[in-house]
């Protein structure tokens, strides 16, 4: 079982930042898309297939079986790709261990408010965040390097989003 | 005439498609589109379709962009095939050569093939240049 796994939410999967920024950084050996639509969608899977760097092992696969896809790795270094919070719950349900959840890019919908440019959060997924760091796990916004935010509750056991 | 759409983050398309123009004129079939912070996969692959829609003058589509594995480049190659080719990584000379070599080729691939390979041979230094037209003997190290 690998120690070093980065599980990232992030709308647009794989894309610039990623490709550019993130995999580089984390030392990426494998990466793992978890997503429902671009499973069941040969096209999309080629297309991020075209675009991971040739080091990188990718997989593409259903949320429910991101789990057991992480299991049967060795790699050393794991990025996660989710699209949103309420997937990456799923993922957690269906057997997914892990104590940190970093907020990439999630897009605004009616139902989201901004909390940065790049992440705009509806009040369930704020509550679904705010379960799983209540749980004793970590829920950063970094989509950039450099800028973070982290999540914490105040006095009123409401969310604050701190700089750190 | 084959249509161009440059495809970008934030305002690039925007200034390459202004910068382009200053330099041959005002072009039809030509339309710039930028992705931004805060849009989700559907909202792009949505502004890529309108911009498709406005640009197709029969002859099929080049869409430029700006980075291969990029959000624009990725939601493009999954509209390939029907009339559309894409680009990933264009400059402004590739994009003024496709600008006027469009009307030349048969299709948007070979277009793209063109335009590709121009790009590649456009990119320079400033010795280099110099030493093209015999001003430097040898590296300054």
């Amino acid at each position: 079982m690998t120690d070093n796994i980065h599980v990232r939410i992030d709308n647009r999967l794989l894309h610039g930042q990623v490709v550019q920024y993130w995999i580089p950084f984390l030392e990426v050996e494998r990466l793992v898309i978890a997503d429902d639509e671009a499973a069941n969608n040969p096209a999309m899977s080629t297309v991020y297939r075209m675009a991971v760097p040739g080091t990188v092992d990718l997989s593409v696969v259903p949320v429910n079986d991101l789990a057991q896809e992480i299991r049967a790795s060795k790699a050393s270094t794991i990025l996660i790709l989710i699209s949103d919070v309420s997937d990456a719950v799923r993922a957690q349900k269906s057997g997914l261990s892990f104590d940190r959840l970093v907020l990439g890019n999630v897009h605004a919908t009616p139902a989201r408010t901004r909390i940065t440019d790049s992440v705009y959060l509806s009040r369930e997924e704020i509550d679904s965040l705010m379960r799983f760091r209540l749980n004793g796990g970590r829920v950063e916004i970094q989509t950039f390097p450099g800028e973070r935010l982290q999540l914490e509750i105040d006095d009123n056991g409401d969310p604050k989003w701190s700089r750190r | 005439m084959i249509g161009i759409i440059v495809f970008c983050h934030g305002t690039m398309a925007q200034g390459m498609k202004h910068a382009a123009e200053m330099i041959v004129g005002p072009q039809p079939d030509f339309t710039a589109i930028g992705i931004e912070p805060g849009h989700g996969r559907q909202q792009v692959s949505d502004l890529l379709d309108t911009a498709i829609a406005g640009t197709d003058a029969g002859s099929g589509i080049l869409v430029m962009t700006d980075l291969a594995g990029g959000t624009p480049c990725n939601t493009t190659a999954l509209k390939m095939g029907k009339g559309i080719e894409m680009l990933a990584g264009f400059s402004l000379p590739s994009l003024i050569k496709a600008l006027l070599s469009r009307s030349e080729v048969a299709d948007p691939r070979e277009l793209a093939d063109l335009v590709s390979r121009y790009g590649r041979q456009h990119m320079t230094t400033g010795t280099e240049m110099l030493r093209a037209c015999g001003r430097v003997e040898s590296d300054h190290d």
